[in-house]
């Protein structure tokens, strides 16, 4: 069981224009909800 | 997972904000917006390395994996195709709700392809975070 996100946090992802965002950005200021997708069309 | 597209709006009520992680090249993100209408953050991780840190369950990236594509033909072939769902052009392979403070409040990895979160147990995990 994930409990702490450390690891994850300084891992990227890409942005529309393949721009790497460190994925902790997205909780630093608020709570994040990632939904990943397993299946898309 | 049409539930949690159609209501972000409940999500962001709590002060938190709602990502969709996708696994192709940077042009998926576009066809993504096309086709779901989705208005929100989204990003992708065509390498898995984010989905396998995030643990969803091997057989998620295994599906997801071009590696593993050759067994997917063969899967495909036996006649094992995953059951589709209808007018949903989208699965979930898990969810992940982090608070500021960097501490995992909910972890959510898809046992099978209608093995989805749902928004009441997101919210519930979100509170937890003022708790």
């Amino acid at each position: 069981m994930l409990t702490r996100a450390d690891d994850l946090a300084r891992m990227t992802v890409l942005d529309a224009d393949g721009r790497a965002v460190e994925l902790g950005t997205l909780w630093r200021d608020r709570p994040a909800v990632l939904v990943f997708i397993r299946h898309f069309g | 997972m049409v539930q949690l597209h159609r209501e972000i709006d409940a999500i962001r009520a709590t002060g938190a904000e709602l990502y969709v992680i996708g696994n192709g090249g940077p042009s998926f993100i576009a066809g993504f917006r096309e086709q779901t209408g989705w208005p929100g953050p989204i990003y992708t991780d065509p390498s898995l390395a984010v989905y396998r840190a995030a643990g969803l369950k091997r057989s998620v990236v295994r599906t997801l994996d071009p590696r593993a594509l050759g067994s997917t033909i063969r899967a495909f072939a036996r006649g094992a195709r995953q059951g589709r769902t209808q007018g949903d052009t989208w699965q979930q392979g898990g969810v992940l709700v982090v608070a500021p403070t960097g501490d995992v409040l909910w972890h959510h990895a898809s046992e099978r392809s209608d093995d989805n979160a749902t928004v009441p147990q997101i919210v519930a995990a979100l509170a937890t975070a003022h708790a």
